[in-house]
């Protein structure tokens, strides 16, 4: 696992929790604030950095993002949205967006937190909440009476 | 996407199950804790949020968590709303500018109780509408889950002190606590008091003293400096006296770490109250003397602003204000274009404004119409709203107006731009004679509105994340005036003088404004048109292609005859048209378009190079400040 960077940057190893390594530089790991606590208490050293809640799929999904964030500086943020929004867009269909938004909340990712969450709010947005139901598979819990209630609540929102 | 760019490895991707992902999403929103839920919905646009309250119990339960309050409070922005009652006060319709619909809202049942029945909204702040009534009592409610709670009164000798600002303001940082300022006294002697959600009861009274700059008493004869729009878009200062205000309101902003309160006084100036340094200042007078127009203070990004809908020379003109404290004066940062501000011409619009952000949402109501604008300051855009009902609603608030207007007596018909000035004086007598005689229907025409992003808050004292404002139409303060006055024959006086005063002013109005006034007695008398430029001015036949494009309501501006088809009409290199023998009397005397002013050449040698050189020290006043201005508003 000897990989250098041309400005021999110090590198990272995080392990999934299926095993797979990735090796990142210590900037693009530090994104995460739980990595970066870990690399200060000096985790790092020995060895790779464990990461038992992510999957390797999802965990290249993140890097991908961290790697991005951690070369662009704040002049770029127009550009930086557009690509948030199409790597959310991308990651979409390779791992549960649920699955990544765990992972940012773990990570301790904010920005990447408060994409995702943004995009399945985005998701949800102007569907019915039968709709809703039936995309996110949730149940119904409610009885008909306390349904027509909750309704008649919130009736103008209907409108 | 560069997925490959991984230093190491990318594992295999497989995508979803495809016929799966048409219908339901591979994975469930269930799997993520609460507090995850929670930041997802916190997302949410404020309908979308309520709908869903009833997917399941537990979406409904995040609708009570702190925890997803607190969330919502760190969404950076939210699309606006914006609130406003009906005349009947008893339904309140907000427009979502997220989903670009107008909704109605639950009225307040504690609103709907008969001691408060007559509670308007005076002020809002952080998702929550304060409602005041005649008896000086108020209640905050959040509009969108209809939970209230009546405010301690105040004080009793506060209540009989005239009003002037109702203002609130939610606490940024914490945005659990709101505070409620209201000004009131007798210029030049104001104070204010403070409602703090908080403690739940108002301060003691707070004496704001004038600021030492200004020395000179308040005295509603004063000749008090005047503030026109020139040419150049610059404003001027004249020494002419206006109308009362047409329009009571009033913002609060927190800049610098001070408080400040701007109202609209009765004058027609803005007043700022700094409540962080106790003291008050008047600012300029803003323009324009002697048109009608409808003034509002606005707040967006932590600033007051100030909206004008002026009418001038056969057109209107709505822009946009900014005071800038170095130079003490006015500065323009956006215009409605003339194409669109030109249909509130002659129409007695009355504007009712508020902001939020970049966003000013101005309403433009009168007997004929009803409309709505989103301006947006940053990329100077104005977007006319859908209407706000498909049904008749709409027709019965027309209705309404429509008594009021009648009320109001008839309007002048402004016979020709020469006596304009008169008409304007006029009018300004028939604004002050609403005063002494104030409508005896009272509720017909409130428009109140209001802003704010949006809330979820089901508790009033901890409101979540909205900032609203407020403003009054002009006959609430047209009412108000007379009501709190309760003397119509020191009105009457008043008024009168006042009139009588505008008049003798006029004739100083010619040294500040030549161009104004053609045959002014100032600078260089102004000569008539050169002969032959009028023997050569075109005549052109009506025809219908040429009457469509001038509009069904074409007319001569002159004789005021509407236009038919074979009419023969002079043209003027403006491209404004008149019957040849109304125009010839004018030319005979004037050089200019009776519309425009556009100048055509005279005969007169003296004037014409003195022409020149006025276009030339113009040109040079004018500065980049400029780069704005349009082509209607002149004076």
């Amino acid at each position: 696992m000897s990989i250098t960077t041309e400005n021999n940057e110090k590198m990272i190893t995080l392990m999934s929790s299926d095993g797979e390594e990735f090796v990142v530089e210590e900037a693009v790991a530090a994104q995460s604030q739980t990595i970066k606590h870990l690399i200060e208490d000096g985790c790092s050293t020995e060895g790779s950095i464990p990461l038992p809640n992510v999957t390797g799929r999802v965990l290249s999904e993140v890097i991908q993002y961290c790697k991005k964030h951690s070369s662009s500086d704040d002049k770029e943020e127009k550009e930086l949205e557009a690509w948030d929004a199409e790597f959310v867009k991308a990651a979409d269909d390779h791992v549960a967006l649920t699955d990544l938004m765990m992972a940012a909340n773990f990570l301790d990712i904010k920005g990447l937190l408060d994409l995702v969450a943004q995009t399945l709010a985005n998701m949800i947005t102007g569907k019915s909440p039968e709709e809703v139901r039936r995309m996110w598979n949730i149940k119904n819990d409610f009885t008909p009476e306390e349904a027509e209630k909750v309704r008649k609540e919130n009736q103008w929102a209907f409108e | 996407m560069e997925q490959n760019g991984l230093l190491i490895s990318t594992p295999t991707r497989k995508r979803k199950c495809q016929e799966q992902y048409e219908d339901t999403l591979s994975f469930s929103l269930d799997e993520l804790n609460q507090d995850l839920l929670e930041r997802v919905l916190s997302w949410l646009p404020t309908s979308t949020f309520f709908r869903l309250t009833s997917v399941s119990k537990r979406w409904k339960s995040v609708a009570d968590s702190a925890s997803f309050k607190l969330a919502c409070s760190e969404i950076p922005s939210r699309d606006p709303w914006f609130f406003m009652v009906d005349p009947h006060l008893n339904q309140a319709t907000i427009f979502d500018s997220g989903e670009r619909s107008w909704r109605k809202l639950n009225y307040p049942p504690l609103l709907l109780q008969s001691f408060n029945c007559d509670s308007m909204p005076v002020a809002a702040s952080g998702g929550l509408v304060c409602f005041g009534n005649e008896s000086g009592n108020f209640v905050v409610c959040n509009p969108v889950t209809g939970t209230s709670r009546e405010l301690l009164p105040l004080h009793q000798e506060a209540k009989h002190q005239s009003l002037h600002a109702i203002a609130m303001s939610t606490c940024s940082k914490t945005q659990h606590s709101y505070k409620l300022v209201v000004v009131s006294g007798e210029l030049p002697k104001l104070s204010f008091k403070v409602y703090t959600s908080s403690t739940g009861c108002w301060e003691e009274d707070i004496l704001l003293k004038r600021t030492a700059d200004e020395s000179h008493e308040f005295d509603p004869n004063e000749d008090d400096a005047v503030y026109f729009l020139s040419k150049a878009g610059n404003v001027v200062a004249s020494d002419m006296q206006r109308s009362p205000s047409k329009q009571y309101s009033s913002v609060m902003t927190l800049k610098d770490g001070e408080e400040i309160v701007y109202f609209l006084s009765s004058s027609g100036t803005i007043m700022a109250c700094n409540l962080t340094r106790k003291c008050f200042s008047e600012y300029p007078r803003l323009l324009p003397v002697f048109c009608e127009y409808s003034i509002d203070v606005v707040e967006c990004n932590g600033e007051m602003l100030v909206v004008v809908l002026s009418e001038f020379f056969e057109s209107a003109s709505l822009r946009v204000w900014r005071f800038d404290e170095g130079n003490r004066s006015w500065r323009q940062i956006a215009a409605m274009p003339p194409a669109m501000s030109h249909e509130f011409y002659g129409k007695k619009v009355d504007i009712n404004c508020v902001g939020s952000g970049n966003h000013i949402f101005i309403c433009l109501n009168s007997a004929e119409l009803f409309n709505y604008v989103l301006c947006d300051l940053n990329t100077n855009e104005w977007v006319e709203l859908p209407n706000r009902f498909s049904n008749g609603e709409a027709d019965a608030l027309r209705l309404q107006l429509e008594e009021l207007q009648k009320q109001l007596g008839k309007k002048q018909k402004f016979e020709d731009a020469v006596d304009h000035l008169k008409n304007c004086i006029a009018l300004a007598k028939e604004h002050l004679d609403q005063v002494e005689n104030p409508p005896e229907s009272s509720p017909s025409n409130r428009g109140y509105l209001f802003e704010g992003h949006l809330t979820v808050d089901p508790e009033p004292p901890r409101p979540q994340w909205l900032v609203q404002s407020n403003l009054m139409s002009s006959m609430a303060a047209v009412m108000e005036a007379g009501g709190s006055s309760g003397n119509p024959v020191e009105m009457g006086t008043n008024a009168e003088s006042a009139a009588t005063m505008l008049e003798e002013l006029i004739s100083s109005l010619d040294n500040i404004i030549p161009e104004m006034l053609d045959d002014g007695s100032g600078l260089p008398k102004v000569p008539p048109a050169s002969k032959e430029v009028v023997a050569n001015l075109p005549v052109i036949t009506l025809t219908e292609e040429i009457l469509a494009k001038l509009g069904q309501d074409a007319e001569c501006s002159i004789c005021k005859e509407s236009l038919l088809v074979n009419d023969k009409m002079q043209e003027l290199p403006c491209k404004h048209t008149f019957h040849p023998p109304c125009l010839k009397p004018w030319l005979d005397e004037h050089n200019s378009c009776p519309i425009c002013r556009h100048e055509l050449r005279t005969d007169d040698h003296a004037y014409e190079s003195w022409k020149e050189r006025e276009k030339e020290a113009e040109e040079e006043r004018k500065g980049a400040a400029n780069a704005v201005r349009d082509d209607f508003m002149y004076i």
